[in-house]
């Protein structure tokens, strides 16, 4: 398979000036969300979503790209420095890398943790470039029936992989498919839960609920959260990388790199969990386990690396199947949607110039912020000096200018609020919204699917496990059930075994 | 969780019920079609009662013991399963699932103690006390 020629004329994109501009700002403004405790990936991508509406869905998905990895990058610093993870991905950084700090060499651990983010980053764009198209021309087969089947797995691996309790998240899945039911029904037109406004004929705006549900609702929650942080200031000198520290991280790099890709086809959290297991992995091959915690530097290289390697496999579900596996993907799809750019499949051959200019503007990004981040890390710690009661009022501001900007209404700007609201109030009950927003976003297509095939079958249901594609789906979705099933009959038994009080 | 906390979950899994009956009406309202040809009311109208299960499924971990929780939805399981597969059949399943899970029998002899049971019931009530049941789904 070629890549070589795609990939210069996706450099030709991702070179030229604006496209530069905005992979720029896309990776200083994710810096910035990473450092900034509090604001995580997803309100950052939401907060500038709606500024991509006037963009070619290229520029729009380089920026929006940018702000996703940039994140990653951003969220060691607050880690190592203050020991306040900058985002949820670099809560196992804070262990030794904030250990390091302590003991005056937050120099070498912000280092390894740009240099790891850089080779994770770099590598799983690689494999992004490489296992995209082929699997790509595979899923071409892929019908409606088979398209149904393939969403269904994904909502029910969200509910089953990530963190929360199993119930909760596919309750909030449900939430969210019967959200994407407001508006007209996409086959026979008929207006459903619009109660007589021809406002929600078109349904809710998704970016309305987006920034809702992560930009306004972190806001509010920052406001009990955050307090004032005095953070350790490394010297710039010693940000010039020492060979023995370069020679201690670069195994547990290489091994983060691997563990990074691979949790990143995984739906939910997998950019959070791959630092934890990245972690696990570096304490059991090491000589001296116990030092773990006290500022080893394995322990920074290893999770960071493989934050950041998340980011490419992640790309692959959404850029060929069109199915996003987390939410930041989430927001990408939606981004992509608006240009009526459909991720799946068809990208590659339809808009060579969004996947190969993404894929090219990744590279650029990632030197990028390994280039932005030693030099400019006192710049970005500065950014916690900033008193919260300025900051907020700020963001809820240009959330408030880029809500209007998308469809010039001010109704959006309400239904970002209450979503906000909703979002707060979720949260504080531990119910967590973002599979609430994958569900939205997947909700038409997948009801769709469905009708559409049984359409095609006249009404047979059978038609869902027909043709090789449907199988593997419908045979994961049952493998799925039964060890969910199964993990969960056990565990329960062992729980009421154990009681002694058991009633018989 | 502190019970602040905990209220308010309470009262989260309450407004979603609530919204899962109200989507429940709504899309009732709509033309539903029929399971082959659905129509713009039937998904939303599953999307509501699978929703109002998993809250009251929620619920019912939350607020009452896990022994609770078994017995309902293996009352459910056995309400759907009781006249195709028999009255034998579905006691069996009943009580061994129920004894596997409650009891410090093993699967193993609570399977046996289900089929036991369940033929024993099945002779009781049907030829001594003359009650209808369907014990077998071939015998109705």
């Amino acid at each position: 398979m070629d890549v070589i020629q795609p990939l210069l004329n996706g450099f030709a994109v991702a070179l030229r000036p604006d496209n530069l501009l905005y992979c720029l700002i896309g990776c200083l403004w994710g810096t910035v969300v990473g450092v900034l405790p509090g604001l995580g990936p997803l309100a950052g991508l939401s907060l500038l979503l709606p500024l991509t509406y006037k963009l070619e869905p290229a520029s729009a998905i380089i920026m929006l790209a940018g702000i996703f990895y940039g994140a990653m990058y951003g969220g060691s610093t607050t880690s190592i420095l203050v020991r306040i993870p900058g985002e949820a991905a670099s809560i196992v950084t804070c262990i030794d890398g904030y250990a390091m700090a302590r003991k005056g060499r937050a120099g070498p651990a912000l280092v390894v943790a740009a240099i790891g983010s850089w080779v994770g980053g770099t590598a799983s764009i690689v494999g992004l470039m490489l296992f995209a198209p082929p699997l790509a021309k595979l899923m071409l087969q892929v019908g409606p029936a088979a398209e149904f089947g393939l969403m269904l797995l994904a909502l029910l691996a969200l509910s089953f992989v990530s963190g929360g309790p199993p119930l909760k998240t596919l309750a909030m899945v449900l939430v969210g498919l019967l959200i994407a039911t407001i508006g007209v029904d996409p086959i026979t037109a008929h207006p459903r839960f619009t109660f007589g406004f021809i406002q929600f004929t078109e349904g809710i705006s998704f970016v309305a609920i987006a920034l809702g549900l992560f930009g306004v609702s972190e806001i509010l929650l920052n406001f009990e959260e955050i307090a004032m942080v005095k953070a350790i200031r490394p010297t710039l000198r010693s940000l010039v990388p020492k060979l023995q520290d370069l020679r201690d991280s670069a195994p547990a790099i290489a091994r983060g790199t691997v563990v990074g890709f691979v949790f990143g086809f995984i739906p939910g959290i997998s950019h959070v969990v791959s630092t934890f297991v990245s972690y696990a992995v570096e304490r059991k091959l090491s000589r001296e386990p116990e030092a773990f915690g006290t500022g080893k530097i394995q322990g920074v290289a290893g999770p960071e690396t493989a934050n950041n390697a998340t980011t490419g496999s992640a790309m692959i579900p959404l850029l060929v199947l069109g199915i996003p596996a987390i939410p930041a993907t989430a927001i990408l799809l939606s981004a992509l949607m608006i240009h009526n750019v459909q991720p799946g499949p068809q990208l590659v051959a339809e808009h060579p110039d969004v996947f190969w200019g993404l894929i090219a503007s990744m590279y650029i990004g990632n030197i990028v912020l390994l280039v932005l981040n030693l030099p400019m890390v006192g710049l970005f710690v500065n950014l916690l000096r900033i008193p919260y009661a300025y900051l907020a009022p700020g963001i809820l501001l240009i959330s408030m200018v880029g809500i209007y900007s998308v469809a010039s209404n001010s109704r959006d700007i309400v239904i970002m609020g209450i979503f906000g609201l909703l979002g707060y109030v979720l949260r504080k009950a531990k119910f967590d919204p973002a599979p609430l927003l994958l569900a939205i976003v997947l909700g038409d297509r997948m009801e769709v699917s469905l009708r559409r095939a049984l359409t095609i079958s006249q009404g047979d249901w059978w038609i869902l496990a027909q043709g090789a594609m449907s199988k593997i789906f419908i045979g994961a979705i049952v493998l799925l059930v039964a060890l969910q099933a199964a993990a969960w009959l056990f565990g329960f038994r062992r729980k009421l075994a154990d009681l002694p009080e058991n009633p018989k | 969780m502190n019970t602040t906390g905990r209220r308010l979950e309470l009262a989260v899994m309450a407004c979603l019920l609530l919204l899962a009956v109200f989507a429940f009406w709504q899309a009732a309202l709509m033309p539903s079609g029929t399971l082959s040809l659905p129509g713009p009311g039937m998904l939303p109208m599953a999307l509501g009662a699978l929703l109002a299960l998993s809250v009251l499924a929620l619920f019912a971990l939350r607020l009452g013991s896990r022994q609770i929780g078994v017995c309902v939805l293996a009352l459910l399981a056995a309400g759907l399963l009781f006249e195709r597969a028999g009255f034998v059949v579905t006691g069996a399943l009943f009580l061994w699932v129920l004894l596997w899970m409650l009891s410090p029998l093993g699967w193993w002899r609570s399977s046996i103690a289900g089929v036991a049971a369940a033929l024993v019931t099945d002779y009781l009530f049907k030829d001594l006390l003359g009650v209808s049941l369907p014990s077998f789904p071939w015998t109705s």
